[in-house]
């Protein structure tokens, strides 16, 4: 330790005239407000901003100076045998040098900034958003990186050697597999990860470039090449293994399975036979991995995906959106998995800027992609554009679905949404055709409201709005799919958003201080029973397992919504057409499966396979019609 | 001789610069207080030699120990009792020779710095003096003021009179010598300056293209050389069993250099032989280096 601070007072020593430079310099702050055009200021910030500027630049490019030459100008000029014919080790001489140029390099800085903060203390609290120890500390951390950097690239080319090429290789080499690693999470949007891999190199290679001077020096001593040799055998070395580390602890993090998720959130297709499960996996810095289960075999592959991941209506297949950012550009890239026995994921090559939402056919042979106010349909086998339009009046909320192959129809509902009074809603409803690429109006639907949603069958032939327009007061409206002629009107009470069932009936949920429970209602609106569900003051509908039977889920007093769990929760098996509760799992929810995107629901569950989230937010394979249930996940 | 005896111990030293061999399998002890003078033609070796020596360079083969520690791996133990002038005067130039020895009373164990004071002064030289601004005869005095100040139980000087005049040599040999006769400290030098050396050094070794080609005690090597002139006729040495280094043209007669000269074998080389005037005389170190590595020497 003597050593390294005799060594590190010598570099001080040595540069003297660097500090009387630094003196010099502090005063130029004083006579900057006489500069043209920055009168206007206050002169306590423009000696601080000056002071502040003049302080870092001088202090950062004495470092790179430093870094340059310390060691390896002295290697250079043979010079260095001064301290290797002395009692000095290696250590004491890089540790020493390196110490000397980070205190000269804070001395600096120091020195240009102290008269000034001590003139104009306001000035520095205005002008810069940290205090000046913070400034000081970034400066001082900067100059380190810097120093070292310098040494490391000055002995590259002043060695002159063969080796500088391999130094490039691996530069580019390294810098390409640390991207890779990096931009594969990024665009899983895994910021945590992204976090762990940076550090991971970084530490590295900040150890490689710290520990490299002192390696170089034990090995090479007073030969040039061999010093450069040494430093960039240590130097590649620890970031390489930087670099695997990062790769092992990203393979670690990627091979996080189902069971290793913590409170999984999942959304079934219609069907139930397929499930997308994600949550944050274990101990992997908030990754959060997402898994299309098969839920009849319990089998699950990973999906790549970083927005929201829908299934078809038909349940045929998942879709959703990659998106890719750059600081500049974001892009969009459709991902299509086709469910089945043996289906292989593809990534259809339809590229588009931004990001957005989709909507797929149910044969999946189109996408329509919505980015801002346009809207483009794809052919997705090859990615070829077929028709584009941009969106009249977009509102608060833009849902489509194609009825055809040729057609897509888009419901845009335009309106504000009030709490405190009414006001005017409207539905409008286009169709793009896309072979003549042309989009008109076929509906047009006004309403006062203080909230509005809208969902339609199967088909899409009749939609329904769920429509509140007082402090208690809701109502569900029948409408055209296409032209939004109103049908059947249903007033009600505290309706919760209802779900137009397979065979045209109608299920709502109500909540009133006399009445919780279920109400079936016929095609044309008439009340056909109500059905009283326990602990109903809120539920919603599941889906339908079967026909006649609807998995219902309803939340009871002790219930909280901000845990994924079935907490307070419980799942009932409800046959409408007796009115019966035939099952019932108490402190298990179900997903609530519905795209935001097409407003059509889905089919029926005829297998009666969901998942259900227990109280500590396991997931569980259930059948809604043997009421068998299987540990999934969690 | 054991290692624990030797001050310098070279054992089978190769260092290579590519596919250039500059050491070549060397070999050679110093023993503890003797004098040994390392000799070779520029390029012989002699400095890559001395930095394997000095701790500073890794010999690709072969191992060096000084007081009989590794000076590769034990390098800063070494250089604690070891006092080092290199060839090239190294000391950062902006410091002053005040500063250099304040440097240097911090690194090493055993310091005296009014002996590093006095020699100062003795070579007249300011110890607020800026190191860059010193003369090379100088630069050379501090540093071996500087060598001797920490008391070092071996002196390694590479080339120390190179550049100097005659008066700046002979004054750092008289410290030299002074040094040694204080202190019995073991010396090993590498010099141009061979007459400067002769009257100092024990052993000598000649390097040439890289080997060792000598390495004896200095009386030995000069009572085996001779240079025999004849006065007539061809010199048939062989008569005598007299082993010929050189032969050349000498006047009418002839004049021949041999390396295994006695007394015995030159007066049957003599009796044997219709000669004429013969004569035996003693060689210089000088002239016997010239004939070991000189352009003849490397011939033969």
């Amino acid at each position: 330790m003597t050593h390294v601070l005799t060594i590190a007072a010598r570099e001080i020593r040595d540069r003297t005239f660097v500090l009387w430079t630094a003196a010099a310099v502090a005063l130029l702050p004083f006579f900057a407000q006489a500069l043209p055009g920055i009168q206007r200021w206050p002169r306590a910030d423009i000696i601080a901003g000056t002071a502040g500027i003049l302080a870092s630049l001088v202090a950062l490019g004495l470092a790179v100076l430093m870094g340059g030459t310390f060691i390896a100008r002295d290697l250079a000029d043979r010079r260095l045998s001064f301290y290797f014919s002395r009692p000095v080790s290696a250590s004491s001489l890089w540790f020493g040098k390196l110490l000397g140029a980070t205190v000269l390099s804070g001395l600096v800085f120091a020195i240009i900034s102290i008269p000034s903060l001590i003139v104009a203390r306001s000035g520095w609290k205005g002008t810069w958003d940290q205090p000046p120890h913070m400034v000081a500390t970034l400066v001082l951390g900067l100059s380190v990186l810097l120093i070292l950097v310098a040494h490391a690239a000055s002995t590259m080319f002043r060695a002159r050697s063969m080796v500088l090429i391999a130094d490039l290789i691996l530069m580019v080499l390294f810098g390409a597999a640390s991207w890779m690693l990096i931009q594969s999470f990024l665009s899983e949007g895994a910021s945590g990860v992204v976090k762990r891999l940076i550090l991971m190199v970084a530490v590295m290679t900040l150890t490689g470039l710290l520990g490299a001077g002192a390696w170089q020096l034990s090995r090479g001593r007073t030969d040039v090449k061999r010093n450069h040799l040494e430093m960039s055998k240590f130097l590649w070395c620890s970031i390489g293994a930087g670099v695997i580390l990062a790769a092992l602890f990203a393979w670690w993090v990627r091979s996080a399975s189902l069971t290793d998720l913590e409170q999984p959130q999942a959304g079934q297709n219609g069907t139930g036979e397929f499930a997308i499960v994600r949550g944050v996996s274990r101990g992997r810095a908030g990754y959060m991995p997402t898994f299309l289960v098969d839920t009849r075999t319990g089998q699950s592959t990973r999906l790549v995906a970083n927005t929201g991941l829908h299934f078809t209506r038909n349940g045929n297949a998942v879709f959703g959106i990659t998106e890719t950012s750059t600081r500049t550009r974001t892009t969009g890239q459709l991902r299509v998995q086709r469910l089945g026995r043996d289906a292989k994921p593809e990534t259809l090559p339809v590229t588009f800027n931004g990001g957005g939402d989709a909507v797929v056919s149910d044969d999946l042979s189109r996408a329509a992609v919505q980015h801002g106010p346009s809207i483009s349909v794809y052919r997705i086998a090859d990615g070829r554009l077929l028709a584009s339009a941009r969106l009249p009046d977009l509102g608060i909320s833009a849902r489509a679905f194609f009825p055809s192959n040729d057609v897509l129809r888009i419901l845009l509902v335009k309106g504000q949404s009030n709490a405190n009074a009414p006001g005017p809603y409207t539905l409008r409803i286009l169709e793009l055709d896309i072979a003549k690429r042309r989009l008109t109006t076929t509906g047009l639907w006004h309403t006062t409201a203080r909230w509005l949603w809208m969902s339609a069958n199967a088909d899409g032939s009749t939609l329904i709005a769920h429509r509140r327009y007082g402090p208690e007061g809701t109502e569900m409206q029948m409408l055209d799919g296409r032209t939004a002629m109103p049908g059947v009107s249903i007033p009600g009470m505290h309706f919760r958003p209802p779900r137009l069932l397979s065979d045209g009936r109608l299920a709502g949920f109500v909540g009133g201080k006399n009445v919780k429970g279920l109400s079936i209602f016929s095609k044309d609106g008439a009340l056909e029973r109500q059905i009283v569900l326990p602990d109903s003051g809120w539920g919603y509908v599941a889906g339908e397992a079967g026909r006649g039977k609807l998995v219902v889920v309803t939340r009871g007093a002790g219930a909280s919504t901000g845990e994924e769990t079935g907490r307070g929760y419980q799942t009932v098996v409800v046959d409408i057409d007796r009115g019966t509760v035939i099952r019932k799992e108490s402190g298990f929810y179900a997903p609530n499966s519905w795209s935001w995107k097409d407003p059509r629901s889905e089919r029926p569950n005829t297998s009666g396979d969901y998942l259900l989230t227990d109280s500590n937010g396991v997931l569980w394979r259930w059948n809604a019609l043997t009421g068998s249930r299987q540990k999934l996940a969690g | 001789m054991s290692g624990a005896e030797a001050a310098v111990r070279v054992q089978e030293v190769t260092v290579n610069y590519g596919r250039r061999v500059a050491v070549d399998d060397v070999s050679f002890t110093v023993p503890r207080g003797s004098v040994y003078a390392l000799l070779g033609r520029n390029g012989a070796g002699k400095s890559s030699l001395i930095r394997c020596l000095v701790g500073q360079q890794r010999a690709d083969r072969g191992q060096v120990r000084l007081l009989d520690l590794d000076s590769w791996t034990d390098r800063t133990k070494v250089m604690d009792r070891v006092g080092v002038v290199p060839e090239d005067a190294d000391a950062p130039p902006g410091m002053t020779v005040r500063q250099i020895g304040d440097f240097c009373n911090r690194v090493y164990s055993r310091w005296d710095r009014a002996t590093a004071a006095k020699r100062l002064e003795r070579f007249s030289i300011d110890g607020g003096s800026r190191f860059g601004t010193l003369s090379k005869g100088q630069k050379k005095q501090v540093l071996l003021a500087f060598a001797l100040a920490m008391s070092p139980e071996v002196l390694v000087l590479d080339d120390p009179t190179l550049g100097l005049d005659v008066v700046a040599r002979k004054s750092l040999f008289d410290e030299v010598i002074a040094e040694l006769a204080d202190r019995g400290t073991s010396l090993l030098i590498t010099t141009h300056d061979l007459a400067g050396i002769e009257a100092l050094a024990d052993r000598v070794g000649i390097m040439r293209d890289g080997k060792l080609v000598v390495d004896e005690e200095m009386e030995t090597l000069k009572s085996r050389y001779r240079r025999i002139r004849v006065a007539g006729g061809q010199v048939a040495l062989a008569a005598g069993n007299l082993a010929v280094a050189n032969v050349r043209q000498w006047g009418s007669g002839s004049e021949a250099v041999v390396s295994n000269y006695d007394e015995v074998a030159f007066e049957r080389f003599r009796a044997s032989a219709d000669t004429g005037h013969t004569d035996a005389s003693a060689m210089s170190l000088e002239e016997i280096f010239i004939e070991i590595a000189g352009e003849e020497g490397a011939k033969s």
